[in-house]
């Protein structure tokens, strides 16, 4: 049990090369946090520095409060499940997981019992005497859960533990892993680059780019509210349709784009005060585009023409990829959606829905 | 058709394939053949040119010979010495230097392995004058202390690349599972990454304990001394000017093989890679 912090964290590795800088992060107790963005974001390196593999540059993290910068990794009870496994393969899975705890000097009895326990949360019982490349890939995970659980560590580390796993074993171990995280009730960091996985497990997520947090918050917080333009985009799939364009008009405001002009709600008043004429981005997910007037009470929607280039039926929905003017623009739709490739279609943007970024920062102006 | 004639061209490779191979094993087996057959020669056939295998009157004469009326067993136990020193050095030095190389970046990394390489280009002909002039200064001449140092470190440069050419193929994710599960950087050495290399480490070893065991020119400079003769330099003391035993010299020949022999049948299993196999994702 332990909660985490980083204050003005920086590391910055020789050649100049800034891997992750301004980190200020509190991980609450037996919280699950995930750190989620593209590859080469900083995420890793992030994590790699609470187990202490690599040093900070500058900056604290806190255990509960203490210092533990200069701590080894051995002494700082964490547990870390690797993107490989990282299993020992010289050594039984029953030896795999007593490892940590033989380093400790544990009585034999309680290892065993810790060892068996622990085998039995995740079902892998029956494997204790095989060697790891014996296993499949879920079993090796499960085996590296198992190796961090017995140890019960006061943070739980995961380096991208699902990547290696084809897509049916990632979704199961998801749900065994956010599982895990209400039974034992340890607070946990989970860094991934996929996104659909960091919102089904995170109480929190904190989006990375280029070495820096973006933004922290629930999964819905940053899917509703994205605080820059990498956020929205990075989080929600298919991603939000970004359309460029100009604010014209100061009475009833409009962003002029390429092909047509959008009108701003009225929410949006307060923060554009002054932003008449610069450019910005509107942002709008594709579930909030329609293909057919929809049914909504007081709805405030932009109607345009477009083209349908592409339509991929998933069964429950169907992505539309439609061009209006030269943008191109996804759209989802309910799957008895019955136009097909070249139909011209008239689209509705819900304009209640949409975000608004400065284009040249990405920062959003939400409305105030 | 086509079936058949692949059928066909596949006999025909296997076919040359094996022809190849009985002409090899031929060329290489025959000359410890014949050395067998002329270890086992009466003394009244030792100049006998004969191709024989096995001659005429067949003794083992020459092996009690050599075991018992030379100096085989002292000449044994310095070639003891000397090879198991020599592995024991060449391995530790080896195993360790190779880590540094494999796991750690710093000033000289580079420079460092291409110097290592470079001694190798060098004939151990070539060393035996310098190599004498410092022996000489160090007073290790006539030391079998002399020669293991000189032993080791020409097997060094080899067993520093096997070494860091393995453990290069050893995820660091193992050590560092192994550091965050609660040991230090010297014990997840220790306990993962050092029972992990023990291909490369046998591989090292027996390379370590040949240099050792069947080296001649650079322990003729610096040995004298009969009582510290190795078995090559006692091997040759066999033969003199004015007559040599060759049915002696076969003898000592193929008991000098035999320890190699059984070393390479008992190791063969550690040979084999792909111990590392499963850890991680494979």
């Amino acid at each position: 049990m332990a909660e985490v912090t980083f204050t003005n964290v920086q590391k910055i590795y020789s050649g100049n090369i800034v891997a992750a800088t301004d980190i200020n992060l509190t991980i609450e107790d037996k919280e699950l946090l995930v750190l989620v963005g593209p590859s080469g974001c900083g995420k890793s390196t992030v994590l790699r520095m609470v187990a202490g593999l690599e040093d900070t540059t500058e900056g604290e993290i806190r255990f509960d409060g203490t210092v533990v910068n200069d701590l080894p990794p051995k002494d700082r009870n964490v547990a870390m499940v690797f993107q490989n496994y990282a299993l020992y393969p010289h050594m039984s899975v029953y030896d795999n997981m007593a490892f940590g705890l033989k380093l400790r000097k544990y009585p034999k009895d309680e290892i065993r019992t810790r060892v068996e326990e622990a085998a039995g949360i995740l079902g892998i019982d029956g494997l204790l005497e095989r060697k790891p490349k014996a296993l499949s890939g879920g079993q090796r995970q499960r085996v590296a859960l198992g190796r961090s659980i017995v140890r019960k560590p006061s943070v739980f580390l995961f380096d991208e533990p699902l990547s290696n796993l084809d897509a049916k074993m990632r979704v199961q171990m998801r749900t065994e892993i956010r599982k895990l995280n209400l039974k034992i009730q340890t607070t946990m960091i989970y860094v991934t680059h996929d996104q659909v996985e960091a919102m089904t497990l995170g109480d929190r997520l904190a989006v990375m780019h280029e070495g820096r947090i973006l933004q922290v918050g629930t999964p819905l917080e940053l899917y509703d509210r994205p605080a820059e333009r990498f956020v929205a985009a990075f989080i929600g799939s298919p991603a939000m349709n970004f359309i460029e364009g100009e604010i014209t008009g100061t009475e009833a405001p409009e962003v002029r784009t390429s092909f047509t002009g959008i009108p701003i709600p009225k929410r949006f008043s307060e923060t554009l005060r002054g932003y008449s004429e610069r450019s910005v981005t509107i942002g709008i997910r594709p579930e909030d585009i329609y293909l057919e007037k929809p049914e909504i009470p007081e709805v405030n929607l932009h109607a345009c023409p477009a083209a349908v280039e592409v339509a991929e039926p998933l069964g429950n929905e169907i992505i539309f990829h439609l061009k209006c003017g030269d943008k191109e623009i996804v759209a989802r739709e309910p799957s008895q959606t019955t136009y097909s490739v070249g139909d011209t279609v008239e689209l509705f943007l819900n304009l209640d829905r949409i975000h608004l970024f400065e284009s040249e920062t990405g920062r959003s102006l939400a409305a105030s | 058709m086509e079936r058949r004639s692949r059928n066909v061209t596949g006999i025909i490779r296997k076919v040359s394939i094996y022809v190849l191979l009985v002409f090899i094993t031929l060329v290489t087996v025959y000359p410890i053949v014949q050395i067998f057959g002329i270890s086992l020669r009466p003394s009244d056939q030792l100049y006998s040119t004969s191709l024989k295998i096995i001659p005429d009157d067949a003794t083992f004469e020459a092996y009690r010979t050599v075991l018992f009326e030379k100096d085989f067993f002292t000449w044994l136990r310095n070639s003891l010495i000397v090879a198991l020193s020599v592995s024991i050095f060449g391995v530790a030095l080896a195993s360790t230097a190779g880590y540094a190389f494999s796991r750690f970046r710093f000033r000289g990394h580079r420079a460092g392995l291409v110097v290592i390489l470079i001694t190798q280009m060098f004939p151990a002909t070539m060393l035996l004058l310098p190599l004498y002039v410092l022996m000489k200064r160090f007073g290790l001449i006539d030391t079998l202390l002399g020669i293991i140092i000189a032993y080791t470190a020409t097997a060094l440069p080899f067993c520093i690349w096997t070494m860091k050419g393995y453990y290069d193929t050893i995820p660091r994710d193992l050590e560092e599972a192994a550091v965050i599960d609660g040991t230090t950087q010297l014990g997840a050495f220790l306990r993962v990454t050092l029972p992990l290399s023990a291909p490369a480490l046998t591989i090292t070893g027996l390379f370590s304990y040949m240099a050792g065991w069947s080296e001649f020119i650079v322990a003729r400079v610096i040995i004298n001394r009969q009582g510290l003769y190795t078995l090559p330099l006692g091997l040759e003391s066999l033969s003199s000017t004015f007559q040599t035993e060759w049915a002696n010299y076969a003898a000592g020949s193929i008991i000098v093989c035999i320890p190699v022999v059984v070393l390479f049948l008992l190791l063969s299993k550690f040979l084999i890679s792909g111990l590392t196999l499963g850890g991680v994702k494979g």
